[in-house]
């Protein structure tokens, strides 16, 4: 080749702020004793959790279904930070071992090499606190990012008020911060058997659980003021301020999917789970997945979901306000006022989830599908499984002034084009192609593209 | 019977107006519909280098009743300018339509703010262009296919095309994973895989695969002409109200037999987040939601390239050179063209042949600084 074309990757360089021969995401349990099984063997470990979170995640349902239960104490930055170091003594022992430590840091991208991105120079983890966006390379990778909510669309599951298992526990024990009283569980297992021991061991008025699936309507206007739910036939009610959807949690598995590592259909493992090896390594070379992230306990998910499900008017996709009815009319959304093909989701071959998301919005909002993955997936899968929706950075939503703060090659400025810079691309097509043509397509500034 | 390899907007919109003419038409796509480029693009409708340009301008307006699904086609775009570099290559590509007759509008300061209240003192101008538009890849590509199907055209979805078999100078059936489809013309329109289907007939068409990548924010209230763009990013508010832009350093790759590489992201993404920001510095709070790639080819000289060969005589290919979506309405009448009567009634095509390559030194990607690097 004489000189690559300026105006693509080829030899542009990503600056790093430092590089880990080991990063961890996630200081749970999992993620502090890898890292610091990392350190012990020599390993320079970097050790990174997203908590105490970026305030504005909260409101998004980001990573947990928080159900706008924390108290305003959550904006407090140091505060939580104390919060979070007392919650996980390890956290400290992992920093005397010499494990370096990044707590409210966000990990929102993994970038290797592949065949489409063969100008990545080394692994490359993105990481971001609240002011800015920056890269560390890495050469290995344990993900422990644990497990998130599954919620289920019953009237009313929008409420201030409904938050989900992971979410109630976070309020709880990492931030001290929930602003409930009275209480509703729901689910049979063992998750929501912890969340009700929890809950009692903090002096929570437990209200009632609700183990057998059944046909539930969360009461209330503005916020949640009761429970409904259906026994032998009859709707009972009860009055709380807060109902934790206890019935199943699913691995995160947002980083193994941006990898590029294997992920199959588990449901004995909480429904998509990376597919990894007894040492928790997964299919791609360096890269372990451990703890919840890596499957977590069967429940009774598929009977809750199907319930809920069942009425038409069931509000799947919060962001995007899709219905049950809407799904499977496979309607455009309403700002369109078009109808859907008449045969409706039949219309389309195998389900695809991240095909009916394009055509219906189901699970493009800004909370990325992490309240109506689950719902979704359910009603696309009535005949066998469709395949995982995909996952794409930044796999935390980022502040377009955080991710303008990452530092930036010069000679990637000097060279951005708006569309490849071919500059006979940009003249008429009904003439020749002249030789030496200047480059009017977008471009930030200088001169002409060098080709 | 036609077939039609390859389901992207360009295979789609030439099924479409030969279907709507009653002609058996049938399209083999190796994946889902719209799913490569076609469905990943900036849904910019604005190409007024193109002898389709006209053509594009006056179909647009009318593609939701022509396909019977909404497309979120919406006219017009603002060019924002943040030195006078940018206002003066703006202004040089403004030139090509209004030669052509079509009008732009200088926006002063003020009159920007007015129409973008994103744009900050930064900005020194911009030009309304009262032409060209966006529409929404995704709900088109799925329009045109459930198009054709309504017109009694077929589509073969997670087919893949394997080879073409031809007798005496003709095409006479395609060779797919579900077995031959016997054909009277065929469409190659794989996108970046052309040049692979159509080099076992003889023909080399040089193109050279490209990723690119896109990001998107969350909703923001829309503003009454979505089509804003500018510094180095193209893109558009979507009707919803998310703003998608991409631009920026492209990455040149091979590709690796029929599947079409998973198009990741890469750091670029935050480039793109910190020239929206630069364009619409009030946006800053604004969350990223999502980012995606995408798979296009190029040309030696970035043009299409829509040529019916001469042996086999009932073969057409078709690239559109990574400029392909918003073209697409009138590509496709071009093609359908192309298929029937060997030549198209309504624009000049006589520069997009396969011919104008016949020269084309072997090494010419290198040449070019095109190379992929390894892997
Ligand atoms: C990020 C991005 C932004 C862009 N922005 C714009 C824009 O704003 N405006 C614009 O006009 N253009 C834009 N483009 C370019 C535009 O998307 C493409 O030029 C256009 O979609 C090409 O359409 P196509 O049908 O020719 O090819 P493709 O969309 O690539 O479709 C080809 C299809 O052929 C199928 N196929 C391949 N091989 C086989 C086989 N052997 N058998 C069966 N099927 C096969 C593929 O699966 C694919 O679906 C952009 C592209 C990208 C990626």
């Amino acid at each position: 080749m004489t000189h690559a074309d300026p105006t693509s990757i080829a030899g542009k360089r990503f600056p790093l702020r430092d590089s880990f021969t080991h990063v961890v995401i996630g200081a749970g349990e999992a993620g502090i004793a890898a890292a610091r099984a990392a350190a012990a063997s020599g390993e320079r470990a970097l050790l990174v959790d997203e908590h105490p979170l970026d305030p504005g995640l909260f409101g998004l349902d980001i990573p947990y279904l928080f159900g706008g239960r924390l108290d305003a104490s959550t904006r407090q930055a140091a505060r939580m930070e104390e919060r979070i170091v007392a919650a996980r003594p390890g956290l400290l022992q992992a920093m005397e071992e010499g494990v370096e430590v990044a707590i409210g840091t966000a990990a929102w991208g993994a970038f290797v090499k592949g065949p489409s991105s063969r100008a990545l120079p080394v692994r490359m983890l993105g990481l971001a606190d609240r002011d800015a966006a920056w890269l560390v390379g890495f050469e290995r990778m344990t993900i422990a990012t644990g497990a998130r909510d599954v919620a289920l669309p019953f009237p009313g599951w929008t409420l201030p008020g409904v938050m989900g298992a992971q979410g109630f526990d976070a309020a709880l024990r990492l931030y001290g911060a929930f602003s409930g009283r009275r209480i509703a569980i729901i689910g049979g297992g063992a998750l929501a058997q912890q969340a009700e021991a929890a809950a009692r061991g903090t002096g929570l008025d437990v209200a009632l659980r609700v183990a057998a699936p059944a046909p539930l309507r969360i009461l209330g206007r503005e916020e949640v003021t009761g429970l409904a739910w259906q026994q032998d036939g009859a709707w009972r009610e009860a009055a709380c301020d807060t109902v934790v959807l206890a019935v199943d949690t699913v691995p995160m598995v947002e980083l193994p999917d941006l990898l590029g590592c294997a992920i199959g259909w588990d449901p004995a493992h909480g429904g998509f789970a990376p597919v990894v090896d007894a040492q928790g390594r997964s299919s791609l070379d360096g890269i372990a997945v451990r703890g919840e992230a890596a499957g977590t306990a069967a429940a009774q998910r598929a009977a809750w979901l199907d319930l809920a499900l069942a009425a038409d008017e069931a509000l799947v996709c919060a962001c995007e306000e899709v219905s049950a009815a809407d799904l499977r009319a496979l309607r455009p959304p309403r700002y369109l006022a078009a109808e859907g093909p008449e045969a409706g989701l039949a219309r389309l071959g195998p389900p695809n989830q991240d095909q009916v998301k394009r055509l219906t919005r189901a699970g493009m909002g800004a909370c990325q599908g992490r309240r109506c993955r689950e719902s979704v997936h359910a009603l696309l899968s009535r005949e066998r499984p469709a395949p995982l929706a995909s996952h794409r950075a930044p796999l935390r939503p980022l502040p377009l002034s955080v991710l303008a703060a990452l530092e930036e090659d010069p000679a990637l400025r000097a060279n951005w084009t708006g569309w490849f810079g071919i500059a006979a691309q940009w003249l008429p097509h009904w003439e020749p192609a002249p030789p030496d043509a200047e480059y009017i397509g977008g471009r930030l500034s200088g001169g002409d593209v060098v080709k | 019977m036609i077939v039609i390899i390859g389901g992207g907007v360009t295979g789609l919109s030439t099924a479409f107006w030969l279907a709507r003419e009653g002609h058996a038409v049938t399209v083999v796509e190796k994946g889902i519909v719209g799913w490569e480029a076609s469905g990943r693009n900036g849904g910019g409708c604005t190409h007024p280098y193109s002898p389709l340009f006209r053509e594009e301008q006056r179909l647009w307006p009318m593609m939701d009743d022509l396909l019977g699904h909404p497309t979120e086609w919406r006219p017009n775009r603002i060019k924002v300018a943040l030195d006078e570099g940018q206002l003066d290559r703006l202004w040089k590509s403004t030139r090509l339509a209004t030669d052509q007759g079509f009008a732009a509008e200088v926006l002063d300061r003020a009159a920007l703010r007015d129409l973008v209240p994103w744009v900050g003192e930064n900005a020194v101008g911009g030009i309304l262009w009262k032409y060209g538009g966006h529409a929404n890849p995704q709900r088109t590509s799925q329009a045109y296919a459930w198009a054709v199907e309504r017109h009694g055209g077929r589509i073969l979805q997670h087919t893949t095309v394997r080879g073409i078999r031809t007798r005496g100078g003709r095409a006479v059936a395609v060779e797919t994973s579900a077995g031959e489809i016997g054909c009277d013309a065929v469409v190659i329109a794989a996108g970046p895989h052309t040049a692979a289907l159509a080099q076992p007939l003889g023909h080399r068409v040089p193109m050279a695969p490209a990723r690119v990548e896109m990001i998107v924010t969350e909703p923001l209230p829309p503003i009454a002409m979505g089509g804003v763009d500018g510094n180095g990013l193209y893109g558009r508010q979507t009707l919803r109200g998310n703003l998608a832009y991409g631009g920026g350093p492209h990455e040149w790759i091979d590709l690796d037999g029929e599947a079409t590489p998973r198009p990741v992201n890469t750091p670029v993404m935050a480039g793109l987040a910190r020239r929206l920001q630069e364009m619409f510095p009030r946006l800053g709070h604004v969350r990223v939601i999502r980012s995606w790639g995408g798979i296009v080819e190029n040309t030696p000289d970035g043009r299409p390239i829509l040529d019916r060969l001469e042996d086999p005589a009932n073969v057409v290919v078709a690239s559109m050179s990574s400029v392909g979506f918003g073209l697409s309405p009138a590509t496709g009448r071009a093609l359908a063209q192309l298929v029937l009567q060997g030549r198209c009634d309504f624009a000049d095509l006589s520069q997009l042949k396969l011919s104008r390559f016949g020269n084309l030194p072997l090494d010419w990607r290198s040449r070019q600084g095109w190379d992929a690097l390894p892997v």
